[in-house]
């Protein structure tokens, strides 16, 4: 048997960290190919609006420097886990914006994109299992439905129905303002409750199409002469399922897997802004409004690192699930 | 040959597919008999229903195919009639396998190994390691390395590959080896070389064999008789000796001339020319009527019968040929 070599996991991570170098030059250059000065904007914010402020602001955050030196110190930033100074909220470092954000998206789109892939592949299998039924034709035929509905509409009803209608879930925020939440339970309960509405609208739209095609590829896969030889091998039924169609029917779906979990700190920017969630999404797009550079390049930094990483991750577990993949 | 006894025997078969035209008409009528011991071949042109009759006595026929009638008696017990734990017993223990697709029968994500042992636990309760040891046994008997246990499919040869799943059929010693084109993807070195190893392990283990396959010159070296279809019914059923000398049905006539060195003075090569009638709503007379050389006005008053001319040899055809008619 073959299993993974050191040099193979060399190579996928030198190759892993070309990557990040490059999209990280790009993260450095984009915003300065944009034009504009975020200096001359940040002044134009403030009541002194003068020459002498921005000049101030542009020695404060190296401004003044050549393109190279720039880069370089915004490199070695990089290295030190150091994304610079929000320009808006000034002087919290970026990273600490950063980390504030981040568990909230990780929470809803961690345990959507979970619950969505594990609820698809059982009604998927099912549905294939079943081909015909009338449990299918419901599977398939909301399938189509749902997934002609555009996302914000879904959210905005979640949150008008549920939220609003109804008052059975909280219309926005990560927890109750202001509520004192002793126990450790208690808060975790509360969390849990706010994250309901975002969670569930993520799960409803994505949930069809992955249903869909965990339901082709079992189909794909009971077509394959591999099953059929199995069933003349007299196997008994759930090792049929398993070994041999589960089996080969979860790859593509793996792959879809690890690529909608290095998206996950990206997060869901459309989710956060009708839910009003804290996290990592809704803090770029107010960054963005208010052209707050350093904290636009701290999260695009940090969604290249984590798709990167998952990416290796991905070529790590690869081989051993598919022993047809090649190592080299 | 006629008192040797009786592992396989299909009596007036008749299956149907469901399609969105109506129902296909793949297999009719059809009857044969396969011995202890016998190297039995099944030819005919593509679609004349080769794999259904297969797939119909390991009764692993799909969705939209039925089966209409007849019976299929296997050691004398009624297949057809099998309770789902029974079928399970049969398939493998009694009969086996090897899919016409050489490339795509093993499961590309386990070592061949592993599905060797498979093959095995399910109908033994052994110990893991004993099972080991009989698919490294098993590997020896097709020439394989049994160190290769740990290889994935990918990594053998496409010949080797079908090794590997000829070792399995044999796994459990079964009495009867169905092999559905088991060559035809691959090259004719390899070919020979698996049907010598496949007639070589036949002698030793004296299973019987129903061997499909479009190559009658193959079939002609190896088989003892030969049974050949024509638009889902049997033409005719022969011992390989009664075929050198022609056949007597036309249609045996025109594919033993389509292979000119076989029989007779060299002629030059000629298919049979015409097609296969639509199987949904098939003619009311012989099938063949269409491109049968023979034919006459009677032909089309109902399809021929089989029968019986004693010696292991049985005909469907109101004009049988003689020895002498080229
Ligand atoms: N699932 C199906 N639905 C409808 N018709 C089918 C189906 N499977 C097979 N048939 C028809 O049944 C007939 C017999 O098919 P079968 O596969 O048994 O032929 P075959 O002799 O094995 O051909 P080949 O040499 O190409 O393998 C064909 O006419 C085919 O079109
Ligand atoms: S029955 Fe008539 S048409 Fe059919 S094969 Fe014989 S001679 Fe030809
Ligand atoms: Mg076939």
């Amino acid at each position: 048997m073959k299993g993974i070599t050191v040099k193979y996991v060399c190579k996928r991570f030198f190759s892993a960290l070309f990557t990040l170098w490059v999209a990280l030059t790009f993260n450095f250059l984009l915003p300065r190919m944009m034009g504009g000065d975020p200096a001359e904007f940040l002044a134009s914010q403030t009541a002194l609006g003068s020459a002498e402020y921005a000049q101030q602001v542009r020695e404060q955050f190296g401004l003044d420097k050549s393109v190279f030196e720039q880069y370089i110190r915004y490199l070695g930033g990089l290295v030190r886990g150091d994304l610079g100074v929000s320009y808006t909220n000034f002087p919290i470092p970026v990273t600490e914006i950063i980390t504030q954000a981040i568990p909230w998206t990780l929470l809803v789109v961690l345990v959507s994109t979970l619950l969505s892939f594990l609820i698809a592949w059982i009604i998927g299998t099912l549905a294939a299992l079943k081909k015909g039924s009338w449990f299918d034709n419901l599977a398939v035929g909301t399938s189509f439905y749902i997934q002609s509905i555009p996302y914000f509409w879904v959210g905005m009803l979640l949150v008008m129905g549920l939220g609003y209608h109804l008052g059975w879930f909280p219309m926005g925020h990560a927890m109750t303002p202001g509520a004192e939440l002793s126990s450790f339970w208690a808060k975790a309960g509360n969390i849990a409750y706010h994250a309901c509405l975002p969670v569930l609208s993520l799960v409803i739209v994505s949930l069809a199409g992955r249903m869909i095609m965990m339901r082709s590829n079992i189909l794909q896969v009971f077509s394959e002469d591999y099953i059929v030889l199995a069933q003349a091998k007299g196997l008994r039924r759930g090792k049929i399922l398993t070994k041999y169609a589960l089996r080969n029917a979860l790859l593509p779906s793996f792959t879809g897997l690890m690529l909608s979990l290095g998206q996950a700190v990206g997060g869901a920017i459309a989710t956060e802004i009708i839910f009003s969630y804290p996290g990592i999404g809704l803090t770029i797009m107010n960054a963005i409004l208010s052209h707050d550079y350093p904290l636009v390049q701290g999260c695009f930094a940090i969604i290249a690192l984590s798709v990167v990483a998952i990416n290796f991750l991905a070529d790590l577990i690869y081989p051993l699930i598919d022993p047809r993949v090649s190592l080299d | 040959m006629e008192n040797r006894e009786i592992v396989l025997s299909v009596k007036d078969l008749n299956v149907r597919y469901t399609a969105d035209r109506g129902e296909v008409q793949a297999v009719t009528n059809v009857s044969f008999d396969i011995h202890k011991g016998e190297f039995f071949g099944l030819a005919g042109e593509s679609g004349c229903g080769k794999s259904t009759v297969a797939f119909s006595i390991m009764q692993l026929l799909k969705g939209a195919a039925r089966i209409a009638g007849g019976s299929i008696q296997f050691n004398g017990r009624n297949v057809l009639a099998f309770t789902k734990e029974e079928l399970r017993t049969f398939r493998w223990e009694k009969s086996s396998m090897v899919l016409q697709s050489a490339m795509n029968n093993l499961n590309p994500v386990v070592t061949i190994g592993s599905q060797l042992m498979d093959a095995i636990l399910a109908h033994e309760a052994l110990p893991r390691r004993a099972a080991q040891e009989r698919a490294r046994e098993l590997l020896k008997l097709v020439n394989i390395d049994p160190a290769r246990i740990k290889a994935y499919p990918h990594e053998l040869s496409g010949g080797m590959r079908q090794r590997v799943v000829i070792a399995m059929a044999l796994a459990l010693r079964p009495d009867l080896v169905i092999f559905d084109e088991p060559t035809t993807a691959l090259d004719v070195v390899v070919q020979y070389n698996i049907i010598r190893r496949i007639q070589e392990l036949k002698r030793r283990m004296g299973f019987s064999v129903l061997f499909i396959t479009h190559d009658l010159p193959l079939m002609l070296e190896m088989c003892d008789r030969i049974a050949i279809m024509y638009a889902g019914r049997m033409a005719e059923i022969a011992p390989v000796e009664r075929l050198l000398e022609g056949g007597a049905h036309p249609y045996t006539r025109g594919l033993l001339q389509a292979f000119p060195s076989l029989v007779g003075p060299r002629k030059e090569l000629r298919g049979i020319p015409g097609s296969v009638p639509d199987l949904i709503t098939p003619p009311a007379g012989c099938l063949f009527y269409e491109r049968c050389a023979h034919r006459q006005e009677d032909c089309l008053l109902a399809p021929p019968a089989l029968e019986d001319l004693g010696g292991g040899h049985s005909c469907a055809c109101r004009h049988m040929l003689s020895k002498e008619v080229g």
